[in-house]
């Protein structure tokens, strides 16, 4: 669980990033992330992995202040960054070197997700794509099997082929003591796995719900014209007509268009 | 306090063979160069076939000041993981304890390199005196090499003053290590680079200040010059060696706790 108080946070002789944010995320959910470049999305993933200490205000993660870095909080919390970089040692060295430090590392499921992105042991990292190791360390860190996981951009390099492995082999690897973060401005890319939204906008949460929720609140939907439809909340034109976002009426659910809710939510529509 | 989040053996074991696992090559080579230099670092300063007069012991201390400089540059390269954000980034996230970090490349940089060097520098002297020997006797040249003590070191010329010589040099090597090891923290680009330079800003300074107190206080001081009255502070002991053993001890009081506390709170 994390629990985010208050926070300011500023860079050297910067503006603050964040001022007085709170927020909290429960154990058990994949978290979307979302924000236009700049809005605070990595700081914020770095306050809550003890890489950046907060100016004022309390985070706690799992019962732990983050930046006191503590190896019992270190173990159970795994941040795969936007970008990384490796020893020149292969695959199966990397999986000898690092895993004894996590606990609860399961090889079989590492074994599993290799198999499924096509990952060979025996690779050596620096000579394999930027995509071919954001998997190794997706799989890496699933395998971890930490109660935090922290994804920071993870479909950036993936080819399409990949980015739906990454999708279902996150949702089958994540277990309800999990909590999931993905932070990403690619939103069609995790909009089917995640079940909370949290929109975050120069340095401020604008929006935070379930799936479920927004679900039942709104819907979307693609119409060929305006006048066909009231209470249009948002719209966009497209070649079909226009998408639209409108509140929910009660008769069903509509599945999230999570690009469109988020254009929605940044022009403050909703 | 919970000592196993602030020291546990099996942990720090679990580093230093993710060290070793990660970095073998890169100290293997580093080991094989410095014989290598070693062994011509020494050749060059020693008398070989018809060349040269008798080696004094004294210059193995001399030669063994650039062996110095070299474990200097291998304490200054600690902490590669702080050469860029990446891998700075995933080494601050290693489930280890600050103190672990810190105590393990103080380990394998400071203590190990540390021993290493002797080492091969004892090597190195024992094999270029044979070849230099060997050299010396086809040419019939009566130049004489002695063996390589450890003691050469430190011990050899009698007439400087041995106290100082002795535990001032220990004391200097000790604190310039610890400040190598220690101020590079502060840096993150060039950190060793920066390092020698604030090294080399701060022997000025204490210069500096030396030069403008021998003006305050002697004012037929010229130039750069400094003055110090020499006297007696203890039976033995000059306020000179008081001056020395300040200047190069006290200062190993505090490198150790700067770079821990700059590792601490070491941001990305």
């Amino acid at each position: 669980m994390i629990k985010i108080e208050k926070l300011t946070f500023h860079y050297k002789k910067r503006n603050p990033i964040f001022n007085n944010l709170s927020l909290e995320f429960e154990n058990g959910r994949i978290v979307g992330l979302l924000g236009k470049n700049g809005a605070g999305k990595s700081t914020l993933l770095n306050l809550i992995a003890g890489l950046l200490e907060p100016n004022k205000g309390n985070i706690h993660v799992n019962g732990f202040v983050p930046f006191g870095r503590k190896p019992d909080f270190l173990s159970d919390i795994y941040v795969v960054p936007e970008e990384f970089s490796f020893p020149h040692i292969n695959i199966s060295v990397y999986v000898k070197a690092f895993n004894v430090f996590y606990p609860n590392f399961d090889h079989q499921k590492l074994e599993a997700i290799f198999q499924e992105f096509e990952l060979n042991p025996e690779s050596h990292l620096n000579k394999l794509s930027h995509g071919q190791r954001k998997k190794f360390l997706i799989a890496f860190a699933l395998a971890t099997n930490c109660k935090v996981l922290v994804l920071d951009e993870p479909t950036n390099g993936l080819d399409i082929p990949s980015k739906s492995q990454f999708r279902k082999i996150l949702v089958s690897s994540v277990s309800e003591e999990q909590l999931v973060i993905i932070s990403t401005h690619q939103v069609k890319d995790i909009d089917t796995i995640i079940d909370k939204i949290v929109v975050l906008d120069e340095g401020e949460i604008i929006f935070s719900e379930t799936t479920e929720a927004i679900s039942q609140q709104l819907n979307f939907e693609t119409i060929s014209s305006l006048n066909d439809l009231d209470g249009i909340l948002y719209k966009e034109k497209c070649p079909l007509g226009y998408r639209v976002v409108t509140q929910a009426k009660g008769q069903y659910e509509s599945s999230i268009d999570l690009e469109l809710l988020f254009n929605a939510i940044i022009s403050k529509s909703i | 306090m919970n000592k196993n989040s602030f020291f546990s053996f099996s942990r720090f074991g679990l580093l230093l063979r993710n060290d070793f696992m990660l970095n073998y090559k890169k100290y293997l080579l580093t080991i094989a160069g410095a014989f290598l230099a070693g062994i011509l670092i020494i050749y060059i300063n020693m008398p070989s076939g018809k060349y040269g007069y008798d080696f004094h012991p004294g210059r193995y201390g001399d030669i063994f000041v650039i062996f110095l400089i070299g474990l200097g540059a291998f304490i200054g390269l600690g902490f590669p993981a702080f050469s860029n954000k990446a891998s700075t980034h995933s080494y601050l996230l290693m489930p280890c304890s600050t103190f672990e970090k810190f105590a393990s490349q103080f380990l394998i940089r400071i203590i190990i390199g540390t021993a290493l060097i002797f080492l091969i520098f004892y090597v190195d002297a024992i094999i270029v005196r044979s070849a230099a020997l060997h050299s010396l006797s086809q040419y019939n040249n009566p130049a004489k090499i002695p063996v390589f003590h450890f003691s050469d070191l430190f011990f050899s010329y009698n007439n400087i003053n041995i106290n100082i010589v002795k535990y001032t040099s220990i004391c200097l090597f000790i604190t310039l290590g610890l400040y190598i090891f220690s101020v590079r923290l502060y840096y993150k680009r060039l950190a060793m680079i920066k390092t020698a330079l604030t090294l080399a800003a701060t022997a000025a300074l204490i210069a500096l200040l030396c030069i403008v107190m021998s003006h305050l206080f002697y004012p037929e001081t010229k130039g750069m010059d400094i003055i110090v009255n020499d006297y007696q502070v203890f039976q033995n002991i000059s306020n000179m060696d008081v001056y020395m053993y300040t200047l190069f001890c006290v200062p190993i009081i505090f490198f150790l706790p700067l770079g821990y506390f700059k590792l601490k709170e070491k941001h990305l």
